[in-house]
């Protein structure tokens, strides 16, 4: 192994050494050899014990119904039917609830079902068709009652989960009330955007095993182990200390499984409590799609006052999140929202209130961004109907309403300052990289000439607030086991979903220890390990449990160091300082005599004999932050990660379609832990957002069916859709203070760049106006299907 | 009933008594074989790719209609007998498995390569996506690895026309985590770099394709339901008359998803894909006339069209569906879906194709344009079964031209079923004066269909938005059909769609457009 260059690590000065050895390499994934080879396990992969039971949920046929009557009498008589679920079966509390406590798990007479798909019972097989064909011989009656589909119906009905939340700087009346005096535009707009499917290729899937005594162990693909551990526990009427959740890895989850795995563990142990047999609730994909949660579809209701030079004045923003039928996270992602609908631009007057409306769908969950994606994309919404309504250019417009500089124009309307502000360099930055000047002069000069195909180009920002908005819940603990022959075992709260976590992590611990990366095994997320886990979520993952682990590993080193340095003191010379031992590369040395070396692993020996503990958790908060959500002010964010990205595409007139032809990024993920790691979440996120913002679309049917349920409907990027030319860089020289190694979180903000394509499909759009006019209004839907794109197009050319 | 088996990973597996709708996703996974993932179980996300090694198609042979025994051709110098192809394990049914060869990422790391490091145990695609960021979760990256393994060997993709050979590659698998920068790169990368010569020798997979080729067993599988497969399209349509309850398959890739999306189970099945009468499993070109057998698969005519002829086909094969549907899928059973949009039902209708209907008396004839009776109804009998499609791919006059023109529009470019599709097919004469039009829409109306009125309005036109037939054509294009509203679009939209294509291709094709 060789040295990485040397770095600065003003995160951590405690650290005695200023050049690391394994953190900031680019290291593949911690699985990655087990993924290519199908080794890799996946919780539907275990191997299940002899008469295991696969569970198949009886589901609601209406989006709003009273139920009468379920009847299981047919189910149960069916071959291979061993019992079906209900609502009588649950020793604890029917409830899945992760705050508040409306998500029944079963339905049964008298019960409301809220939601098209909603399950109401479960029935258990000794096979998956088992299961299913005695579940369609389970026989609900129904009183069909009317159903809220549309946000806007359930705001004018005022059917909501809660109170309105409100964010104010300055007199936002005020300078509404004076704008037509001082010559500002004042511009209006109502923007929907719709929901979006995680997609995870791996399905949601809980194994349970009735451990003795009624004890369960719950096997689940979940992002918030401790939260399953928690609901499976309430379910069965347990204490938390009764139910162990593992989670190996995941397929992939972006925010829906941090809630929403919950249920389906529960059903599993309730079936396993009841039988004494383990018992598997895989969802198959459309189950997956038809019960599960989405992005929140959002109404942003908005006036915008700007000057006649493009300086936003201010803002006056309505945010309602289609909630779906239970509240879930919803309030915080509302939040994040209305925390992000500044996105990366100075509003000296803002008021932003929002509410979570109550619908008979889905209930919407946390997705990548948790809201953050609906408020930067009501941002450049208006940003853009703003600018075109003065007309100027919305790229203009942008660039001079960007935080810069210190105090008021560097502080967000919560009361955040933003400090080191690098929107400015990053924004400056990728357009000179990206030729955006020289590009766009050759589109317009392009798109003059007429035609069915017209170009567009558009830059957008993204500044992204990086910590749990709950404050408590920016916690982590860890557990480091060194074993006496040298070799590591590293525990930590955090789940693995793809993110390269447990890579970042082994790194961590292997700098700290001083050992190779093939010394660490990284466990499986286990409850039993570190309890009272926070979800992996808010890009937190690496922060906090990175925080920990370095914690453990540096009492460990600590303890090491002293029997280190008796093994390094000569005999008859004096005694070496523990302060002079060094550790690296699965050896430890004097730093004055760095030819001198006893291995890691004869030093853990040693430590054995001299009876030394060689376990120790760690613990890591983020210190200083605050919000009070009564007033809306705050220090709710650590920091902020930057980024910004130019898209040009191409528009086909006549059929809407659109095609990516460059995209030039350039993010900042500070002194990156894993640069093969970190692109890949840049690119993994940009490519989502841009399927969110073109071709995602959730369809609802007018009896609240969900009609897109599987890909052959719902459509997520492929490889054919991502841009022909695509240039990904990561901002240099950009160590972070205070967070590990000098690291960001890097999960979510690239996933906002993907607005770009939006922008630049509406830089297309507008082209289509007749001949040298310039529209005052480009109204284009998200997501920008190719009927959107003709509907806009249409709509330009008058 | 004699044994019947598979090749799994090179060891044999028995198939006696196992129900004929198991698929072979399901079958690997309960033998312990977990790396084969199920992703969705319909053929949209590949994470169940698995490879399976397959004759070569066969030479074209000239000819066949009078079923005479034609002369056997020499094999190209190039071609190999074997191919690996790329497949949807979740669509391919137990009932079609005696006598094939099957990979699943299992048994592709050792590759006996001498070069390779013996502990490692990595083939060069799993090593390339391993090492460079191409698995993140890595739920989808066994598919990955299978289809890149497939590549790896296959010089069909090396003489791609594409300008985006990775993606083309990929595009039949979905991830959600990498945004595919890696995983094109290795695919662009590593395609058909397993025949370059020299290497070929010392990978054990490689020297395979020389190796006897597996070849459908028709053999009868099943228990208490019975999947026939019968060699011979005299036996098939025997047993179609005299058992009409029996589900026809050929490659499944639609019943597949009935099977595993839609939880039908049938009385009996009945395979065509053991059938090895040239009318039905090959293709042939002979006086102008292109005969395309019901069975052959979307991937061998585009091998076939590949040195030209049928132009609306070969423009259209790229779009359709993924490359693990198109080595599975078959001409026939295309039509057969009688699928209102049908990517390829279009291109038949505008090239004017004849469907060849075979029954217990022979063959009849019946034109594309009156095949599809109503919403996924056709004319083929209970008793007969679709042989072949003959087309007049006759050129354009002297110094005239023959526009061919397709488009698909989806809510995404690949692997995506049309909003509408056209297919163009407008023969000019010297001065672009429009000789004969046949304007064919998917996803327009209940069927396939062409828009005749505006097709008659094209004759005598000078073929340029602005001329006056044309303008008569387009206005009667746009009040031809009425389209519905479904989640892919709205009728409006569809409505547009109409005209749309008929502009999009005016403006590359017409006179005096500098496409």
């Amino acid at each position: 192994m060789h040295a990485s260059p040397r770095r600065e690590l003003e995160a951590t000065g405690e650290m005695p050494d200023t050049v690391t050895r394994v953190v900031g390499r680019p290291t593949p994934h911690e699985s990655a050899r087990l993924h290519v080879t199908g080794q890799a396990r996946y919780t539907d992969d275990l191997p299940l014990p002899p008469g295991s039971l696969h569970g198949w949920p009886v589901t609601s046929a209406h989006a709003h119904a009273l139920i009468r009557v379920v009847d299981v009498s047919e189910a149960s008589a069916t071959p291979g039917v061993v019992t079906v679920l209900t609502r009588e079966d649950v020793p604890g509390e029917n409830n899945s609830g992760p705050l508040r406590h409306d998500e029944p798990l079963f339905l049964g007479a008298g019960d409301v079902a809220t939601y098209h798909g909603q399950p109401v019972a479960w029935v258990l097989g000794t096979s998956v068709d088992a299961a299913r064909q005695g579940a369609s011989r389970v026989v609900v009656t129904y009183e069909k009652l009317d159903a809220i589909l549309d946000p806007a119906d359930a705001i004018r009905l005022g059917s909501v989960h809660t109170d309105p939340q409100w964010i104010r700087r300055g007199d936002v009346d005020a300078v509404l009330a004076g704008a037509g005096e001082a010559g500002h535009a004042v511009v209006s707009g109502e923007f929907r955007m719709g929901a979006q499917d995680h997609f995870p290729l791996e399905t949601h899937v809980s194994v349970a095993l009735t451990d003795e005594d009624g004890r369960m162990m719950v096997h689940s693909s979940t992002q918030h182990p401790s939260e399953t551990q928690a609901i499976v526990a309430h379910a069965l009427g347990l204490s938390l200390n009764e139910v162990v959740v593992q989670c190996v890895r995941m397929g992939g989850g972006f925010g829906g499984k941090e809630t929403q795995a919950n249920a389906w563990a529960a059903v599993a142990a309730i079936g396993a409590r009841k039988t004494g047999r383990a018992v598997k609730v895989r969802l198959d994909r459309d189950r997956h799609m038809i019960l599960t949660g989405k992005r929140h579809p959002f109404v942003a209701r908005y006036r915008v006052v700007v000057g006649r030079s493009g300086d936003l004045r201010a803002l006056d923003l309505e945010l309602y999140a289609d909630g779906g039928w239970s509240l879930d996270l919803s309030d915080a992602v509302l939040g994040r929202a209305m925390f992000h609908s500044d996105n990366g631009y100075f509003f000296p007057a803002m008021r932003v209130r929002g509410q979570v409306l109550k619908t008979h769908k889905t209930s919407q969950t946390a997705f990548r961004g948790f809201g953050g994606p609906q408020g930067v994309a009501v941002a450049e919404e208006i940003i853009d109907c703003a600018a075109r309504a003065i007309g100027m250019d919305p790229h203009d417009v942008r660039t001079r309403n960007l935080y810069r500089g210190s105090g008021e124009t560097n502080t967000t309307h919560y009361g955040q300052e933003i400090g080191d502000n690098r929107l400015v360099t990053i924004w400056e930055g990728v357009q000179e990289s990206g030729e955006f000047i020289s590009r766009r002069e050759a589109i317009r000069t392009a798109n003059a000439r007429g035609g069915g195909i017209r170009r567009g180009i558009a830059v957008t920002p993204v500044k992204f607030g990086i910590s749990f908005t709950t404050t408590f819940l920016n916690q982590a603990g860890a557990l480091v086991l060194i074993y006496s022959d040298g070799s590591v075992q590293v525990n930590h709260g955090g789940t693995e979903m793809g993110q390269g976590l447990q890579v970042k992590m082994a790194q961590v611990a292997a700098e700290v220890l001083g050992v190779r990366l093939t010394s660490i095994r990284m466990m499986p997320t286990r409850t039993d390990k570190v309890p009272n886990t926070s979800a992996t979520a808010a890009s937190s993952g690496s922060d906090l449990n990175g925080g920990a682990v370095r914690d453990a590993c540096l009492t460990l080193r600590g303890r090491l160091a002293p029997v280190a340095a008796q093994l390094l003191t000569a005999p008859g010379a004096p005694a070496v300082h523990v302060d002079d031992v060094d550790f690296g590369d699965g050896q430890v040395w004097v730093r004055s005599r760095p030819d001198h070396r006893v291995t890691f692993a004869s030093v853990v020996r040693a430590a054995y004999l001299a009876r030394v503990g060689l376990s120790s958790t760690g613990y890591y908060r983020t210190p200083g932050i605050w919000f009070d959500k009564a007033s809306g002010r705050g220090k709710p964010f650590h920091y902020y990660a930057c980024g910004a990205a130019i898209a040009e595409v191409e528009v086909d007139g006549f059929t809407g379609q659109v095609r990516v032809l460059r995209v030039d990024i350039l993010h900042d993920v500070g002194s990156s832990l894993n640069p093969l790691i970190d692109a890949g979440q840049v690119e993994g996120g940009f490519i989502q957002g841009m399927g969110w913002v073109t071709m995602e679309e959730v369809v609802w049917g007018s009896d609240g069916r969900m009609l897109t349920h599987a890909p052959s409907t719902y459509k997520i990027p492929a490889s054919t859709d991502v841009p022909a030319d695509w240039r990904v860089s990561l901002l240099p020289r950009a160590a972070q203070p205070g967070v590990i190694y000098g690291s960001k979180a890097v999960g979510e903000p690239p996933f906002m760049l993907g607005l770009s394509v939006r922008e630049a499909i509406r830089d297309a759009v507008a082209s289509f106006a007749p001949r040298g006019s310039y529209p005052e209004r480009v109204a284009l839907a998200l997501p920008a299907t190719g009927e959107a794109i003709l509907d806009a197009i249409d709509a330009v050319r008058g | 009933m004699r044994s019947v088996s598979f090749l799994l990973n090179g060891e044999f597996v028995d198939l006696e008594g196992t129900d004929p709708h198991v698929t072979l996703l399901d079958l690997v996974r309960d033998r312990g074989l977990t790396g084969t993932k199920e992703g969705c179980a319909e053929g949209d996300c590949g994470a169940c790719t698995v490879v399976v090694r397959e004759p070569t198609p066969s030479p074209h042979r000239p000819l066949i209609e009078t079923r005479l025994d034609p002369p056997p051709l020499p094999a190209k110098d190039s071609e190999r007998p074997s191919v690996y192809r790329a497949i949807n394990g979740c669509l391919a049914l137990a009932a079609q498995l005696p006598g094939t060869e099957v990979w699943t990422v299992e048994g592709v790391g050792d590759t006996g390569h001498a070069g390779g490091r013996a502990e490692s145990q990595l083939h060069p695609v799993q090593e390339a996506i391993a090492t460079t960021g191409g698995s993140q979760c890595g739920f989808c990256t066994p598919g990955f690895v299978m289809t890149m393994f497939a590549s790896y060997y296959s010089p069909l993709v090396t003489d791609a026309q594409s300008v985006d050979p990775g993606g083309e590659v990929l595009a039949g698998n979905l991830c959600r985590c990498t945004g595919y920068r890696a995983l094109r790169s290795v695919a662009a990368l590593t395609s058909g770099a397993g025949l370059v010569e020299g290497s070929e020798h010392a990978d054990r997979f490689a020297s395979r394709l020389h190796d006897p080729v597996p070849g459908a067993v028709p053999a009868e599988l099943g228990s208490a339901v019975v999947a026939y497969r019968p060699s011979t399209l005299a036996e098939a349509i025997a047993r179609r008359a005299s058992e009409p309850g029996l589900r026809v398959i050929a490659g499944a890739t639609d019943v597949g998803v009935e099977v595993t999306r839609g939880f039908k189970r049938y009385p009996g099945i009945l395979s065509l894909d053991a059938i090895t009468d040239p009318i039905f499993s090959s293709c042939s070109r002979a006086e102008g006339t292109v005969t395309i057998g019901a069975g052959v698969t979307m991937t061998a005519l585009e091998d076939f069209l590949r040195d030209g002829g049928v132009p609306l086909a070969g423009q259209m094969l790229p779009w359709f569906a993924s490359r693990q549907i198109r080595n599975r899928a078959t001409v026939g059973g295309n039509l057969m879906t009688a699928s209102p949009i049908g990517d390829m039902s279009p291109v038949w209708l505008a090239h004017d194709a004849v469907a060849l209907i075979g029954g217990l008396s022979g063959i009849r004839e019946v034109r594309v344009a009156d095949f599809f009776t109503g919403y996924r109804q056709t004319a083929v009998g209970a008793d007969e079964l679709l042989v072949a499609l003959r087309i007049d791919d006759s050129v354009a006059p002297p110094r005239g031209r023959r526009v061919a023109w397709v488009r698909k529009v989806a809510r995404r470019d690949r692997v995506d079923i049309s909003a509408v599709a056209g297919a163009f097919l407008v023969v000019l004469d010297d001065r672009g004066t429009v000789v004969s039009a046949r304007l064919a829409y998917g996803g327009v109306a209940a069927t396939p269909v062409r828009a005749l009125g505006a097709e008659d309005a094209l004759i005598g036109a000078v073929w340029r938005a602005g001329d006056g037939g044309v303008r008569d054509a387009r206005a009667l294009l746009g009040s031809a059909f009425a389209p519905l509203s479904d989640h892919r679009g709205s009728a409006s939209y569809r409505q547009r769609l109409i005209t749309g294509l008929f502009d999009a291709c005016l403006s590359e094709t017409g006179i005096g457009s500098d496409r």
